[in-house]
């Protein structure tokens, strides 16, 4: 067990009884549960861990949070591995391996730093200016490499086996943030009856006061912390979720929050890992604090460098002293709590401020010296800082070069940012606030409340005073009134906080070294001047051209700073440049937590018919339509496709098969209107039809093209049964729904999806008839009592089955339907029946074959584009009544022998295939987009014609039978000859269904 | 984005579908209004950034047609309503 | 021939009653397919609305018509306005030619009927966490007031459309499928109970 030499005896919120067990680059510490990897590093006195990304200078750890931009780790093994991690944010548990990345072969020495040497040739956009010549090198050597140096960590190299997990939120009032602001505004909102939801990115309650020494109400400020969240947990109209992220705010009071529920544990145990939650509210407080901002100078990045903040975090929060000889470097007042509790645990601390005077000196113990006026202006030390040179600001040129000064621990605060990020994400921009030099969101918008840090409000009293009133007026906006007065601790004194911004050292004070201003993606000043001096020195250009802020810690710590160095740069006022815009995501949501369940096997609902056991049973395999599985072909003994399709489709035009067709979209109508609605979707007329016959129906769309084809079927006088594709059933219901509801309201008609409540099957072939005549009871099956086009109702079974005698195939065929409860029963009935027949179950594949043989159009013809007259239905389009489509099928550029129109395709040759989208060409030499005349909609496999048929659409086709073409696909370098022939390949006269 | 439909109530965006501009409507004599009317109610958009009068349909709810007011910029929803005229009785 | 008589729920294979409990051994939810319930859609008539509102608040006992997802309760027969026009019925104990001649008694000629019994199935949530387990899919806000306490409404969980249904006696909800996505909406909620454990029901068949 390794002794935790920057561990103190006591003090902090770890529980020292427990050790737990953890590795950093194979290497075994110890820490206590309660700390981060972070704190645990520091406890043991690591401070490197990691790489810079472009130069790959040691760095080490800057923050206590989230924001972090140097010690990025990849935690886990395997599939469970995620690069990337904050070591900040990570909950230290038994067992943790970390392994520190972007170095080789290791953190110690690591040979890509040669990249730092070579600084000069790798400026901002240096791959706008290099690497282009010879252009072939590119991509054989440089991009390889370029690719293989660039990133951070490494993705995993396994499937992830955790499960995440989605789900709905809904609320009054959502408080992001449980730090004081937000656990005050939560207990008034809550007080007031309003139903509330406080989420809150850490494990505790208390945001930032766990980092500081104070006392509220007589306690500690992590006790009165979790006395409060104590009481908000047993109200129940008060629901908390810890260890969650609100990391997006969208439209109509939307958001997006991401729960670590199983990380800090090792083990999953069957929880998942994260929940990805969308939250539904009606008022919004964003009580998310603030983050503070770095100061810039020269070598500012070395490991033991961090925020003055992030010091003192880890030693009032985790009791882990992070060094002895200490220097604080500010600008504003607040670090000096870090150089007072720093001095009270026994560091050597000396403060250095920018200013002229500090308000915060009054707190410090006399051992501290302050050098006002001065400026770190470089400092040393490889792996950990051991040196920093500080100079006076206003001083002549001749103090530069002083002598270093010792230290292992340098703190810097340039001043804090309140979090507005959320308030932006729909577009509303800060403003510059002078007073704190910052950004703020005075005016949050409708529904948005803004509170403590996150306002700018950093006097702690000042603060709980106005979340009190958030939380009061959000439940008020909800309609709850707040009764009595709000409930507000007792604070002792108030905190100053004066800031005079130094966003760079003047140019006198700068060595050639680099001052880095996004430690992430190395972004240096130099860069910024560099992309200024380039034309790109506007907001949202500088970023892009530099990258700063596009790491994954989007900026957290850079952009003011940027903004300001460029406004300096300018000459204008940070008003005046603006910020880059905000945007969702505020921290990193892993790809696992946005699919949730939805993922393999999941990733949609698989519809399935009432047979799919026995299809199953029986073989088949199956293809996606849509979202249903349906039986594509049944391969019998060691069949492949084009032996089991042939097989089947000469069944059919043999002797017997049967199909499932349950997929179909079924809708039922009724009502005195419902013929007349009919009438109204197709081309065909249906009022007037006999009552138990059937009919093919073409539908439009009001633009002309054919929307859908299928079958209406009349069951009784106000009673009507249409069958419609597979792939448009959701389409035409949404269809006939807008023409009832918007067009035709007056139509006296009531219809509703049936498709589930029936399964059907085809029964085709020459023996069909024999075949269900021995098993359907109750219908006569004749040819003189049930002619085509017939509907009836029997029973198979003792089943209900309405038959209807359409065909498909173009054989003799009938198609049954049965309540979908009897679906299965009813083709094993089928099946059974037709055993001594051969009855042979068929595919879809076998079915579009049959089809095409018969020039049936379906989904590949209609495309969109395709009128009626195109496809040789013209004579479908009735002229005696107003109908969707009518109307705009008349205009002069959808006739004409421009048009693309339906025919048939066969080879010349004995073995030519076609692929289907192949276009047709008279010279297969031209082959660019003006010389297509057309394209192949549908290719097979014939085994009835004994070799490949095509439908294809061709211009002027109906002119052009017999002519030779090339159908062409110069993607997959197929070229055939074809000759163009009628459409319909098999009894053209359509014979053999009548018999 | 969240849809108040007037029957169900605030429901996700996921449960609706577009139905496009509703400041149109099919001429009730079609035979009559000839075919630049028709070209006009079938392809001619105003497309304004602001307010829309639109519609959207209920899929995955009531399988109600609505006409959801929707300022195109900011995605603030003004207004909605049933569209057909024969549903507006008898709701909340 | 019997077999094809009784009609096959799509979930024969994919519910096995059993027990899986949450890793402390606890489960918060029961899930049981209703095998005794029949499902009619009602569509109102052009003008018929409000008559058959009163029709079926007069059978109720009520003394006005159900408001939007309202639903209430007799003789086995719950009534729920899912939609403008459309009322909902989830009718216990009885064959769907039965309950197709009994509604036509109570609501007339106000309304035309519409049989959607096998083409879907029901599946009963019960237990301290079966709302819990419904929020981490359906977008309706359950533990509020997006339902009346006798109610349904139409949604969609995931991607599966849902008829939900809240229901008093006993306090559960009835999660109406259609057939052909029942077996997906089956895998989603074992995931989604997972963590509190959950007991699967023999299913109930009807008398």
């Amino acid at each position: 067990m390794s002794r935790q030499s920057h561990r103190l005896p006591e003090g902090g919120l770890v529980e020292r009884s427990r050790a737990l067990r953890f590795t950093f680059d194979g290497r075994a510490l110890t820490g206590h549960p309660g700390d981060t990897l972070a704190s645990a590093l520091l406890a043991n006195g690591v401070h490197l861990t990691g790489r810079g990304f472009k130069y790959h200078r040691p760095r080490g750890i800057y923050t206590a949070g989230p924001e972090e931009p140097n010690a990025l780790v990849t935690l886990g093994r395997g599939g469970r591995s995620e690069p990337n991690v904050p070591a900040t944010t990570i909950e230290l548990f038994d067992g943790l391996e970390a392994r520190s990345q972007n170095r080789w072969p290791s953190l110690g020495f690591d040979l890509m730093a040669v990249t730092s040497a070579l600084k000069p040739f790798f400026p901002a956009g240096f791959y706008y200016k290099t690497f282009m010549w010879p252009r072939a090198f590119w991509y054989r050597l440089y991009e390889p490499i370029i690719r293989r140096a660039a990133g951070l960590g490494r993705l995993a190299d396994a499937p992830d086996p955790d499960r995440y997990e989605h789900g709905h939120l809904h609320a009054d009032v959502l408080v992001a943030g449980a730090g004081p602001a937000g656990l005050v505004a939560a207990r008034e909102a809550a007080r007031a009856g309003a139903r509330v939801l406080l989420v809150d990115e850490r494990a505790e309650p208390g945001g930032h006061l766990a980092d500081e020494q104070l006392e509220i109400d007589g306690k500690g400020g992590a006790a009165w912390a979790g006395a409060v969240a104590g009481e908000l947990g047993g109200m129940e109209n008060v629901r908390i979720l810890a260890r969650t992220s609100v990391f997006g705010r969208y439209d109509g009071m939307t958001f997006g929050a991401l729960e670590r529920v199983s990380d800090h544990l090792g083990e999953t145990g069957g929880l998942p890992r994260q929940r990805f939650w969308t939250i539904h509210a009606k008022q919004f407080i964003c009580a998310a604090g603030a983050i503070e901002r770095p100061l810039i100078f020269a070598n500012n990045d070395r490991p033991g460098i961090m925020l003055a903040g992030a010091a003192r975090s880890y030693l009032n929060r985790y009791g882990v002293l992070p060094g002895r000889e200490v220097l604080v470097f500010t600008n504003n007042d607040d670090a000096y709590l870090t150089a007072r509790d720093l001095a009270r645990a026994g560091a050597a601390v000396a403060v250095v401020d920018t200013r002229e005077k500090a308000a915060g000196a009054e707190m410090l113990p006399a051992s501290v010296d302050v050098h006002y006026g001065h400026a770190i202006i470089d400092t040393g030390g490889r792996k950990h800082v051991h040196s920093a040179i500080i100079a006076p600001l206003n001083g002549d040129a001749g103090h530069i070069g002083g002598q270093p000064r010792r230290c292992d621990l340098i703190c810097i605060s340039g001043g804090w940012n309140p979090t507005t990020h959320l308030l932006s994400h729909l577009g509303r921009k800060p403003a510059w606030d002078n007073a704190i030099a910052a950004y703020t969101m005075p005016d949050p918008g409708e529904g948005a409340h803004v509170a403590g840090g996150a306002a700018g409000i950093f006097d702690l009293g000042s603060a709980l005073s106005d979340a009190a009133g958030a939380g009061r007026n959000a439940a008020g906006a909800c309609g709850f009134r707040a009764r009595g007065k709000a409930i507000l601790p007792a604070l002792e004194g108030t905190q100053a906080y004066g800031v005079t911004p130094l966003w760079r050292l003047p140019q006198e004070l700068s060595s050639g070294a680099k001052s880095f201003v996004d430690l992430q993606n190395d972004v240096t000043v130099c860069d910024l001047e560099l992309a200024q001096r380039e034309g790109f020195g506007h907001a949202d250009q500088a970023k892009r051209y530099t990258t700063l802020g596009m790491a994954t810690d989007q900026g957290k710590l850079s952009n003011v700073n940027a903004l300001g160095i460029l406004a300096e740069l300018q000459g204008r006022t940070l008003d005046e440049t603006g910020t880059t815009t905000f945007r969702p995501l505020y921290s990193a949501v892993a790809l696992g937590a946005l699919a949730g369940q939805r993922r393999a096997g999941e990733f949609a609902p698989v519809r399935y018919s009432a047979m799919q056991d026995w299809h199953e049973k029986h073989g088949a395999v199956f293809t996606q339509a849509g979202l249903w599985m349906r039986p594509y072909y049944y391969p019998r003994g060691g069949e492949d496709f084009a032996a089991a399709v042939n097989r089947e489709v000469t069944a059919v035009r043999t002797r017997v098969g049967m199909v499932d067709v349950s997929t179909l979209g079924k809708i039922e109508l009724k009502g005195p209107d419902a013929g007349a609605f009919l009438d109204r979707l197709y081309t065909g007329g249906f009022s007037k039809m006999k009552i138990g016959r059937a009919r093919y129906g073409v539908m439009l769309r009001e633009d002309a093209m054919v929307f859908d084809d299928g079958t209406v079927s009349r069951l009784a006088e106000n009673h009507y049964f249409i069958t419609v594709t597979t792939a448009n059933a959701a389409a035409v219901m949404r269809h006939m729904e807008f023409c009832h509801q918007v067009h035709w309201s007056k139509l006296d008609v009531q219809f509703c999806s049936v498709s589930e409540a029936w399964s059907a099957m085809a029964v085709a072939g020459p023996e069909s008839r024999d075949v269900l005549s021995s098993v359907v009871e109750g219908l006569n099956l004749s040819n003189e009592a049930f002619p085509v086009l017939s509907v009836g109702e029997g029973t198979i079974g003792g089943a209900f089955a309405r038959v209807f005698r359409i065909s498909f195939s173009g054989e003799l065929a009938y198609e049954v339907y049965t309540p979908a409860g009897h679906g299965a029963g009813v083709w094993q009935a089928i099946f059974e029946a037709g055993r001594s027949s051969g009855l042979t179950p068929y595919g879809t594949e076998a079915m579009t074959v049959m089809r095409t043989e018969k020039g049936h159009v379906a989904g590949p013809e209609l495309d969109g584009r395709t009128t009626a007259g195109d496809l040789g239905l013209g004579r479908m389009m009735s002229a005696k009544k107003d109908y969707v489509g009518r109307w705009l099928a008349m205009r002069e550029g959808l006739e004409g022998a421009n048009r693309l129109q339906l025919v048939g395709l066969r080879p010349v040759g004995e073995e030519g295939s076609f692929v289907k989208g192949a276009h047709l060409v008279t010279d297969p030499r031209a082959t660019g987009p003006d010389a297509s005349q057309g394209h192949v909609t549908s290719a097979v496999h014939s085994p009835t014609c004994d070799g490949f048929i095509a439908l294809a659409l061709l211009k002027d086709g109906r002119a052009r039978m017999g002519e030779r073409l090339f159908a062409v696909s110069p993607l997959h370098g197929e070229e055939v000859e074809v000759e163009v022939t009628d459409p319909v390949f098999v009894d053209p006269q359509g014979e053999r269904m009548r018999v | 984005m969240r849809i108040a439909c007037p029957w169900c109530g605030p429901r996700p965006l996921s449960e609706f579908t577009y139905g496009g501009d509703a400041a149109k409507t099919r001429p009730k004599a079609p035979e009559a209004a000839g075919l630049e009317t028709w070209m006009d109610y079938v392809y001619l958009r105003k497309n304004p950034a602001g307010r829309h009068r639109e519609y959207w349909h209920h899929g995955s709810g009531c399988r109600c047609w609505l006409i959801v007011t929707r300022d195109t910029v900011t995605h603030e929803i003004e207004h909605v309503a049933l569209a057909a005229p024969q549903m507006r009785e008898g709701k909340k | 021939m019997s077999d094809v008589m009784t009609p096959k729920s799509p979930l024969e294979s994919v519910l096995k009653p059993g027990v899986h409990a949450a890793p402390d051994g606890a489960t918060g939810v029961s899930i049981e397919e209703r095998r005794d319930v029949v499902q009619l859609q009602l569509i109102a008539r052009k003008d018929k609305a409000a008559e058959a509102g009163k029709a079926f608040a007069r059978f109720l006992g009520q003394k006005s018509a159900l408001g939007p997802l309202e639903g209430a309760q007799r003789n086995g027969l719950l009534i729920c306005a899912t939609g403008p026009l459309e009322h909902w019925v989830f009718a216990q104990g009885r064959s769907p030619a039965d309950a197709i001649k009994e509604l036509s008694g109570i609501a007339g000629a106000s309304v035309s009927l519409f049989d959607q019994s096998t083409g879907r199935c029901v599946i009963r949530l019960a237990g301290r966490h079966a709302v819990d387990v419904l929020a981490k899919g359906a977008p309706l806000d359950l533990q509020g007031d997006a339902l009346p306490a006798t109610g349904a409404s139409h949604t969609a969980i995931g991607h599966i459309p849902a008829l939900v249904c809240r229901r008093t006696d006993p306090p559960c909800h009835d999660i109406s499928v259609p057939r052909s996505y029942a077996g997906s909406f089956i895998t989603w909620l074992g995931g989604a109970a997972l963590e509190y454990g959950y007991v699967i029901e023999k299913p109930r068949s009807g008398g």
